[in-house]
């Protein structure tokens, strides 16, 4: 809730420096296919990103990222667009984006394209050094378009919980 | 070098859906007929496998035999050896079947002796492609009966690793003729594919490092599916 407020609170921020992440997470599937309940544990990633400021409290982000969803392991590609709020009495940061995702499934003998869409939230504590660890939650949906002539579950939605350090 | 480690096998049939009964992201279940069988034989994939690469030989079992189904699990990152404990998580999910055996290939077999070892009670069998079971998983003593197939040209599982481990599995004895005839105590078939390799227990191509096959998949998984289904029903 204290999230929510604090996005909401229109305490905006303007980003004045380049930020990298690190950042790790779980996956938890929600629905498979055109949004058929199938929950169920789902994989986990890592990645490395960077935000970039673009025009007042809005940032560009980035990232490249490692995992495994759905059907085996991906590298994928994100951009996305992010809103910065900051409340510096209890030096709280929090962001909320959007991306898309581009990518390959790793597979042998050739790789599989993967896209998807995301919608991310995230809180942190700014320490002393501007360093922010804090944690992160969002769905992504995405899809692997050549695995429907082997399944026809190659579309998964799923809820991302994870932990992200910014410098 | 993460990123070659990372990758699964995709089926060799790509284009071709066999269409199972019922899907999720978890499992594909297979059977003919109308009417779900009372028995299920849970398939564990081997490491890095796709799932679906079994699906050219599971289609051609239970199109021949109506008395049970497979349950083709599916797991992140195709790694059953990291999540151990999902397949008693799905049988209580599908509580329409009643009798249970297990089987996996490869590292897929070894996650099945290990799951069968924590549940003795709930399965009737279990099926071992190109796999054993370790110490940490010792079924000795086990009261029921164990098929394991290997493969004479595999390089990845080799005849005589099988034979190494065939302490922790029950008393054994070599079958010949793909034709179970229960044999007393002694509980374990060991079927051997003459020709055969590990990579033709599915339909994913030549995986890396295996050995060079002089029969075909097409033959090696008809020799499987005889020999299954002999096993199948000597257990229901």
């Amino acid at each position: 809730m204290i999230w929510i407020l604090l996005i909401m609170s229109g305490a905006c921020y303007t980003q004045d420096r380049i930020t990298v992440d690190v950042n790790g997470w779980i996956n938890y599937r929600l629905a498979t296919g055109a949004l058929q309940f199938d929950p169920g544990p789902n994989g986990a990633g890592l990645a490395v990103g960077m935000a970039y400021p673009v025009k007042g409290s809005i940032s560009g982000k980035s990232s490249v990222e490692f995992g495994a969803a759905g059907t085996g392991n991906f590298m994928a590609f994100t951009v996305g667009l992010q809103n910065e709020s900051r409340s510096p009495r209890n030096r709280l940061v929090g962001r909320t984006g959007a991306g898309v995702l581009q990518g390959i499934m790793l597979y042998r003998p050739a790789p599989l394209y993967v896209w998807g869409l995301d919608m991310t939230s995230m809180i942190g504590y700014e320490l002393k050094n501007r360093s922010v660890p804090g944690m992160f939650a969002g769905i992504r949906y995405y899809g692997i378009p050549g695995y429907a002539k082997i399944s026809e579950v190659n579309r998964f939605l799923d809820l991302r919980i994870g932990m992200i350090y910014l410098f | 070098m993460m990123i070659v480690l990372s990758c699964s096998y995709l089926p060799d049939e790509e284009g071709t859906l066999y269409e199972p009964k019922t899907e999720t992201g978890d499992y594909a279940i297979y059977y003919s007929g109308s009417i779900q069988p009372e028995n299920a034989f849970i398939m564990i994939p081997g490491g890095l496998v796709d799932p679906y690469a079994y699906a050219c030989w599971i289609r051609d079992l239970v199109r021949e035999d109506s008395s049970f189904a497979v349950v083709l699990m599916k797991y992140p990152s195709n790694l059953a050896i990291a999540n151990i404990g999902k397949v008693k998580k799905i049988m209580d999910e599908l509580a329409g079947f009643t009798h249970w055996a297990v089987g996996g290939h490869s590292l897929g077999g070894v996650v099945a002796a290990t799951t069968l070892d924590d549940n003795r009670e709930l399965f009737d069998g279990l099926v071992l492609m190109a796999s054993w079971s370790r110490e940490a998983a010792d079924l000795s003593d086990w009261e029921g009966t164990v098929l394991s197939i290997y493969a004479s040209e595999d390089s990845l599982a080799t005849e005589e690793e099988v034979q190494e481990n065939s302490n922790f599995l029950p008393a054994g004895v070599q079958i010949d003729s793909p034709n179970i005839i229960p044999d007393g105590d002694r509980r374990t078939y060991y079927y051997r594919i003459a020709g055969g390799n590990h990579s033709g227990f599915g339909c994913y191509g030549l995986q890396d490092g295996d050995g060079t096959p002089w029969i075909t998949s097409e033959a090696q998984q008809e020799l499987m599916i005889t020999v299954m289904k002999s096993y199948f029903e000597s257990l229901w």
